[in-house]
């Protein structure tokens, strides 16, 4: 579903993401490790056709981002670090709005249907987001992200911020959305829950790829001291 | 998705108190503006006819030596319409009421400016310039962040990421903001129109071609301020650029190029034009003879028309002749001189018109005052119906004077109210909409151009956004 070719993005001198191959695939939980600017998000924006590559490609479904960005961000949603969305606007109102926007119109059960599954209390759907915390407004975010329908899933530190039961909560909704036949990817600095939700793993380092690996009968501690040995 | 964003966009501003509380002070200032407008208008407009009848009463009631009726004289006034309170345009500066007199070619007096002066060096408060200069800075407030802020907000990777197009966004915010300002202003307009369609229905083209002027010109205005929203790093980058170009399209420039026509088509002094016109009539001008050789020149003419040998053998009053001969010469240098006014004039309107084309404020500053009939074009198109009802004026009473009755020899000739009956009182009718459309048809061009240019540039402009 998703590929990168020889996905190179330079700035001027500096190489962001040098020729990162990967495929992932229908039910991978792809966790990116990795420092600050070790090319994490420069992938996911790169996916996500918001920057264009220097040289390779990225596909979705076969269909370069590059070259479509219309298709390809059809099959796609996305859940950035910040979910801000707008403050003077409900979260019903918000997540009606963003479907809109994908060409979706729900039904007010609907969309009540969405924020209940990621756990949002009732009481918070008529209120306006701007009394929100972080963690009400990434649950939104998810929300805005099932209502698309998107076989893709490209989340950029999603966690980051969220206390430790919203964590939790996170994780078992983005198991879950594994299981149901989603390519994810997640970038994180959290190796442990890397471990607990991804399928796979893969460590970067200023740009490249450096290791990658399956989750199965692997082990946080292993993983973290392969982390700090490869930074 | 233009729709979805318009949408939201509206519910936006209406839940933004800021927004709310700007429309309300516009609109407070539409009311006394119009309130007070429309008590000078009816103010004035009383006065005017209670002159007017005045005025002609007296002449048709007096009985008068027809050249004393020719000193006495009468006003001339400048019919006030219910638009030129939308825009009083150069009213205040040009005058309303013209003096018709003997032996004296008249320009327009009594401007309001005259005997007001601070009120007019701060610039009066009318629907003009609140459309003009204030809405414009409610369009700045309302578009200001419009896309800076989804930037900043992060939300602008998550409208892409839905599949929204830059191009819809930008379309998306524009239609909204416009539509907000539509709420705002379209109530304004419709209220007008009901009021010059219940007063004076020959003026609702007028008062459409007003209305459909100010609305492109916010379009424009409203498109300008969300590109310098999308190009700006930041909400507060944005603000500043927004007010710094309101400053110079708005204040500074119309003020440099008002200096500039002055200054490649300065006008002569009052008094400099009264002494040519003078020393024309005294010396003759274009090679013709002076006073006394003028004189000689017509009484020879008329004594050799009437085959007699001196003035007193003639049928007719030939002081009266003469005075008439007088006035056809005046007539004659003062259009002489006042076409070298003109012409400047003119140079400096066209510097005005050609400058509209890169400043919008301009451009719809001339349609407003041209199509409300308060412009130059108005106020030159009355005083040559003026001067040419003074000049038939004179000429009938002369002609009274010289052919008059038998007794026009008599010292205390007079003539009563018989005669000064069928003198037809002065009836101006102001040029219709299409008169007033092609003398700024330059104007007009200039702001569709830039509603073209400015729409069209919602592809350039989309490819520029910054996502971070």
């Amino acid at each position: 579903m998703l590929q990168a070719i020889n996905l190179t993005k330079k700035y001027n001198d500096q190489l962001a993401l040098n020729k990162l191959n990967l495929t992932i695939n229908q039910g991978d939980v792809f966790c990116l490790l990795g420092q600050n600017g070790a090319g994490k998000t420069t992938t996911i924006n790169l996916f996500l056709g918001f920057i264009a590559p220097s040289t390779g490609q990225a596909l979705i479904y076969g269909t370069s981002v590059a070259e479509d960005p219309a298709v390809t961000r059809k099959h796609l949603a996305y859940i950035p670090e910040v979910v801000m969305l707008y403050a003077n606007l409900t979260s019903i109102e918000n997540l009606d709005f963003f479907s809109r926007l994908a060409g979706f119109k729900y039904s007010r059960k609907e969309l009540e249907k969405f924020l209940t599954t990621v756990g949002l209390q009732q009481e918070a759907f008529d209120k306006r987001m701007g009394g929100y915390s972080k963690g009400m407004r990434q649950k939104v975010g998810i929300a805005i992200a099932l209502a698309k329908n998107a076989d893709v899933l490209l989340m950029d530190e999603p966690t980051s911020g969220l206390d430790p039961k919203a964590t939790n909560e996170f994780t078992e909704l983005v198991k879950e959305l594994g299981k149901q036949g989603k390519a994810i990817i997640m970038a994180t600095h959290d190796i442990f829950n890397a471990v607990n939700v991804g399928t796979r793993i893969g460590i970067m380092r200023r740009g490249e790829l450096v290791h990658e690996m399956s989750t199965e009968n692997l082990d946080a501690n292993d993983l973290q001291k392969l982390y700090l040995e490869t930074i | 998705m233009i729709k979805v964003i318009a949408f939201n966009e509206i519910r936006s501003a209406l839940r933004n108190k800021t927004m709310v509380l700007l429309s309300i002070i516009f609109w407070l200032l539409i009311v006394v503006a119009t309130f007070g407008g429309f008590k000078n208008y009816t103010l004035a407009d009383q006065n005017r006819e209670q002159a007017k009848a005045m005025f002609r009463k007296e002449w048709v009631e007096q009985k008068a030596n027809p050249h004393s009726a020719a000193h006495f004289g009468t006003y001339l006034f400048k019919p006030f319409s219910l638009l030129s309170l939308f825009d009083t345009g150069l009213n205040n500066y040009t005058g309303t009421s013209y003096r018709v007199e003997a032996h004296h070619q008249a320009e327009m007096n009594y401007a309001a400016a005259q005997d007001s002066d601070t009120e007019m060096r701060f610039g009066e408060l009318t629907i003009a310039s609140l459309l003009q200069l204030f809405l414009p800075l409610l369009i700045i407030f309302l578009c200001f962040q419009s896309v800076s802020k989804e930037r900043e907000n992060h939300t602008l990777k998550l409208l892409y990421a839905q599949g929204l197009k830059p191009s819809s966004l930008l379309w998306g915010k524009i239609a909204g903001n416009y539509l907000l300002i539509g709420f705002i202003t379209i109530p304004a307009f419709l209220i007008m129109l009901l009021a010059v369609g219940l007063k004076e229905p020959s003026l609702l083209a007028r008062t459409l071609a007003f209305s459909i002027c100010y609305l492109l010109y916010f379009l424009i205005l409203i498109s300008i301020f969300v590109y310098v929203s999308a190009l700006s790093k930041s909400s507060k980058n944005a603000l500043l650029t927004s007010l710094g170009l309101w400053v110079f399209f708005c204040v500074m420039l119309p003020k440099i190029v008002t200096g500039l026509a002055n200054n490649w088509y300065s006008l002569p002094s009052r008094g400099a034009f009264n002494k040519a016109i003078e020393t024309g009539t005294k010396e003759g001008i274009n090679g013709d003879k002076d006073r006394m050789g003028r004189y000689k020149d017509y009484l020879s003419q008329t004594l050799a028309k009437y085959k007699v040998d001196s003035a007193s053998q003639l049928p007719i009053n030939f002081d009266g002749l003469n005075m008439q001969n007088g006035e056809d010469y005046l007539t004659k240098v003062y259009l002489n001189y006042a076409k070298e006014v003109e012409k400047k004039i003119e140079q400096q309107q066209f510097v005005q018109q050609v400058l509209a084309f890169i400043d919008p404020f301009l451009s719809i500053q001339q349609l407003s005052m041209a199509y409300a009939g308060t412009d130059y074009e108005h106020h030159i198109n009355f005083h040559q119906h003026a001067q040419q009802y003074r000049d038939e004026f004179i000429r009938k009473l002369n002609f009274k004077m010289a052919y008059g009755d038998k007794n026009y020899l008599k010292y205390d000739y007079q003539v009563g109210p018989d005669f000064f009956k069928t003198m037809h009182d002065f009836e101006y009718q102001q040029p219709q909409l299409g008169w007033a459309l092609q003398k700024h048809q330059y104007a007009l061009y200039a702001l569709l151009l830039w509603l073209a240019v400015t729409l069209s540039l919602v592809p350039i402009i989309s490819k520029k956004i910054a996502i971070n």
